[in-house]
């Protein structure tokens, strides 16, 4: 270069450092190969214009440079301005934080109960049918044989289907008999599921004929616990219900269905189903399919209903009338319809949740981004478009709600375990909720959203700052433009609406919780104990048997030190809801529907002492003694609501019914009893009737013992009677009626839980919301307030003032949130079993508690007001 | 990435002298008359769209010269197709009679 003028040499020395350094070597060469060709072709003349060429070409690389990396560059000042603020920063991750981890813990909920396949071979495939009746409100019941047969012969649709029904059995001659839950099930069943035995085989269309030995099949988990996983046992003859069985297989727990089974049986019919099984009136089979790759389950869905709509549509009477079949994915399947409601609340709920935290981050960033109102004026002054600077905002904001989501997950993956202890259901391992790739997919994509719901008002807002009044000397008011501070107020107001609405339904489960938990059931379920037994057919063939067994059983209960009373039931009274025996009773003569009226009730078989063991005196007529047996005049006992459906105005005692179609034997009405709960969720008002158990005996009876003293105190001399009775015979479910009361409000109290975090988080935000505008307003108006002080304004009336803006705030997002919250708890109570409905006092008192808190928010900052000297506040400006 | 379709003329003059065999910034700059504030970046730019690309010259054939080793850019088959576009493009600048003006050569007036 020594050729060159030093002014070009100058020229070249500022181009160089403008290249970016990474191209910088290359830059050189090239000009110094310009330089020396222009230095032979002309001796060093006009190497001015050649180095102001070397210019533009060096402008042009870190032009080029810079729009590659503008937005990282961007993101890297946004990085920074964070950092300088960590109160700010912190206070919007944490807020942030909170709103996407309920979001995730809802999520891994949903993800786990509902939408997981099972993991079976295409598990997508997999569909139930069931029949529903939308005219009736039935929703999703068992499929009756003939039904089955019909849906599923489309095999354009179903590449093979099974039919099932689910029972529990006792499983004798291997210690202790155990009570076991498992299925009896049609051949095809593990060839629709495509499960694959681990010892062994599974069940096989053979394994129906009643020429071949009855075959049975276990989960990994029983074959685990019952025989110690040893891979002999197939061949081994094992005792269920008093019946052999040959092992032939043991099934993995995953791939096992339904849910927690711990045996399957074939269906044995022979040939063709008895008659009590072909009938389409029996809604008794569950039934799975798997679909034809490529269909979808709603055309699957539609298809099936056309074909049951046709025969329902053209031979259905009575409450047949409007049945029709629908298709529905095999999913993990908890309890799907009750988990779907619940979740589905849940997830409105949480959106609440992250709606308040993404208003709460808009309003921090609306505030924040005042703060620099003179810094954006000047970006945009150095010729930052609004894109640009619109860009920068949301890039903050975008860091803010990542790292919000990274807080979330880690908020998530803490309270997930002790969420899921307090679970209704107790889940297989496979299904464990916990924090997965799609979980943090989720969580990330709420991330997203979340920084441009929170981020975008603010960033438009901030970004259409006009230049030449910001930049005007002591204009830092202008900013609390009318416009920011409606927007602000507007989404505080938001914010405690949707509170509003959270805590009421939060009051509202825990009010139901309440009174489910002390509603009267009817009798006193302290100092009862219960437990279910099923005594084996093969020892037990006849009703003679089986009614000595439980004669005996009672009498040998009531020998026990501390029982006072003991008796059988074939549905125990309270606890979770279980599926009962429902009947159609007529009058003695009235005509059969649909000529005349029929009513239905539930069918529930007692012993002689029933009503003394429970405690309850009947309101007319009398109890059953021990002289309705088998051979007395049948006779029944109603209950108050089932007397007041059948017969409103007359007397029923003395009257005769029968159950139609069912046993249809006439039966005196000998007594009516007050109504009891049987299912601890669903109250009260259940029609039913009872029939002495002599009089009508099943192998599968429950028994109710109430004790003197503690229940439990009783159970292992409980356990000796009833072994000594039969060593063969498992006592099921063996516990007290009150822990079981308390149990079957788990869904509801589980419902609580959550609707009470939510609503508590909810409460902070909003209230956090009402505390930063306000305390917000008062920094901004220092100056007046500080005039006014100096004018002779007292502390106090300032104060006032500043509390009465809250006050009007919190008075109008409470006001809205009501109206809303009305609404709201209507579609809750529809749709959540048990829950009660309007409560004026939960809604007083959310009311009450919001509007106290958002007091307390506004007299924090307000008390600040009172330290303002006035003389400084103005000679700030 | 910046658009092709809007190439400045300059530019566009720039691709012409590549497409005629000029292969390094002082060659074409005599060329065309453009000055070094335009034929650079536009190399540059020319490079980045993927109608040239460029390459430095075989360090034997500079040693022997006893210069430093040139960057020789070529025209790309896309640079080919996209002139012809181009030169299509500004085919509106046809000559012209305008009065009172010299005629450029080979031009006659109507």
């Amino acid at each position: 270069m020594s050729d060159v003028s030093w002014v070009a040499r100058a020229v070249f020395h500022v181009a160089e450092v403008l290249v970016p350094r990474h191209r910088r070597a290359a830059w050189r060469r090239q000009w110094d190969a310009e330089i020396a060709y222009k230095v032979r072709a002309s001796a060093g003349q006009g190497t001015l214009g050649l180095a102001l060429g070397a210019f533009a070409h060096a402008l042009y690389l870190k032009r080029e440079e810079g729009r590659m990396t503008g937005y990282l560059g961007d993101l890297r000042h946004a990085m920074r301005t964070l950092l300088r603020r960590p109160m700010f920063t912190g206070l919007s991750v944490l807020t942030l934080g909170v709103g996407i981890g309920s979001a995730t813990v809802v999520f891994s909920l949903a993800e786990a109960l509902l939408f997981r396949p099972l993991p079976l071979e295409h598990g997508d495939r997999l569909v139930t049918l069931y029949s529903t009746n939308p005219s009736t409100g039935w929703d999703r019941y068992n499929v009756s044989y003939p039904d089955y047969v019909d849906w599923t012969a489309r095999t354009d649709l179903f590449a093979s289907s099974a039919y099932y029904q689910s029972l529990q059995g006792d499983l004798s001659g291997e210690g202790d008999p155990a009570r076991l839950s498992g299925a009896r099930a049609s051949g095809g069943f593990f060839e629709t599921l495509g499960t694959h035995a681990t010892v062994g085989r599974t069940l096989v269309a053979d394994d129906q004929d009643p020429a071949n030995p009855a075959a049975i099949v276990f989960s990994e988990g029983a074959w685990g616990r019952l025989f110690g996983g040893d891979p002999s046992v197939v061949g081994r003859t094992v005792h269920l219900d008093g019946d052999a069985y040959t092992v032939v297989g043991v099934v993995p727990d995953e791939q096992s269905w339904p849910l927690s089974a711990d045996f399957w049986v074939p269906l044995r019919f022979g040939a063709h189903p008895p008659q009590w099984a072909d009938r389409r009136s029996n809604h008794m089979w569950e039934v799975i399919a798997r679909l034809q790759p490529g269909v979808p389950v709603d055309a699957a869905s539609r298809q099936v209903a056309e074909v049951a709509d046709r025969w329902y549509g053209a031979n259905a009477t009575g409450t047949e009338v409007g049945t029709t079949a629908v298709v529905v994915p095999v999913r993990s399947g908890v309890a799907p319809d009750a988990a779907s409601v619940i979740l589905g609340v849940m997830g409105l709920a949480v959106l609440f949740v992250l709606l308040i935290a993404c208003m709460n981050q808009s309003n921090l960033l609306l505030t924040h981004a005042s703060g620099r109102v003179r810094e954006l004026s000047l970006r945009s002054a150095l010729g930052a478009g609004r894109g640009r600077l619109v860009g920068l905002l949301l890039g903050e904001s975008l860091l803010l709600a990542l790292g919000g989501g990274a807080v979330g997950l880690a908020l998530a993956g803490a309270v997930l375990s002790p969420v899921m202890r307090l679970a209704p259901v107790a889940l297989p391992p496979y299904l464990a909720v916990r924090v997965d790739w799609a979980v943090l997919s989720v969580a990330v994509a709420t991330s997203l959203v979340a920084s441009v719901l929170a981020g975008l008002i603010p960033a438009l807002h901030g970004s259409r700052s006009s230049v030449a009044e910001t930049l005007k000397e002591g204009s830092a008011q202008s900013s609390q433009s009318r416009g920011g501070k409606r927007l602000r107020q507007g989404m505080v107001i938001s914010q405690l609406a949707l509170s509003v609405v959270l805590l009421s339904a939060a009051g509202l489960t825990i009010r139901t919780f309440q009174a489910q938990l002390s509603a009267d059931a009817g009798f006193d379920v302290r100092h009862l104990l219960s437990f279910t037994v099923r005594i084996p057919g093969a020892r037990y063939p006849d009703g003679a048997l089986r009614a000595q067994y439980f004669d005996e059983a009672v009498h040998r209960l009531e020998g026990v030190p501390g029982v006072e009373a003991a008796t059988v039931t074939s549905r125990l009274p309270v606890g979770a809801a279980r599926s009962s025996l429902y009947r159609v009773f007529l009058f003695e003569g009235a005509p059969e529907p649909p000529a005349g009226p029929d009513f239905d009730g539930a069918w529930v078989t007692v012993g002689a002492d029933y009503f003394r063991t429970l405690g309850v005196e009947p309101v007319r007529g009398r109890g059953f003694t021990r002289d309705d047996g088998a051979g007395a005049p049948p006779v029944i006992i109603v209950n108050e609501t089932m007397a007041r459906r059948m017969s409103p105005d007359q007397e029923i005692l003395g009257r005769r019914i029968r159950s139609w179609r069912d046993e249809n034997l006439l039966r005196e009405v000998v007594g009516v009893v007050p109504d009891i709960q049987f299912s601890t969720m669903s109250g009260r008002a259940e029609p039913a009737v009872f029939v002495p158990a002599a009089q009508a005996v099943d192998r599968q009876m429950s028994f109710l013992i109430r004790t003197a003293g503690k229940a439990a105190a009783v159970v292992p001399a409980v356990r000796a009677a009833m072994a000594d009775l039969d060593p063969d015979v498992a006592l099921a479910d063996l516990g007290t009626l009150d822990s079981a009361h308390r149990q079957g409000l788990a869904g509801v109290r589980f419902v609580m839980v959550l609707f009470g975090a939510f609503g508590g988080l909810a409460l902070v935000l909003a209230v956090s919301g009402v505390y930063g505008l306000v305390a917000y307003s008062v920094s901004q108006r220092t100056r007046e307030i500080g005039i006014r002080i100096a004018m002779g304004a007292s502390a106090g009336s300032v104060q006032a003032g500043v509390v009465a803006e809250g006050a009007r705030l919190a008075s109008l997002g409470i006001g809205v949130g009501i109206v809303l919250a009305l609404g709201a708890a209507r579609g809750l109570a529809a749709r959540v079993v048990g829950l009660g409905g309007l409560d004026p006092q939960t809604f007083v008192g959310v009311a009450m508690l919001l509007g106290a808190a958002a007091l307390l928010a506004s007299w924090l900052p307000a008390r600040r007001v009172s330290r303002v000297d006035a003389v400084k506040a103005l000679r700030t400006e | 990435m910046a658009r092709r379709k809007d190439l400045p003329i300059g530019t566009v003059m720039v691709l012409h002298a590549l497409a005629r065999g000029h292969r390094h910034g002082f060659d074409i700059l005599d060329q065309t008359g453009l000055t070094s504030g335009t034929v650079y970046p536009a190399l540059e730019r020319l490079e980045r769209l993927g109608l040239a690309h460029s390459r430095w010259e075989d360090a034997a054939i500079a040693r022997q010269e006893k210069r430093p080793p040139r960057r020789y850019f070529e025209i790309t088959p896309t640079g080919k197709a996209h002139l012809v576009e181009a030169l299509e493009r500004y085919r509106v600048l046809s000559p012209v009679i305008i009065d009172g003006v010299r005629h450029p050569k080979g031009v006659k007036p109507a």
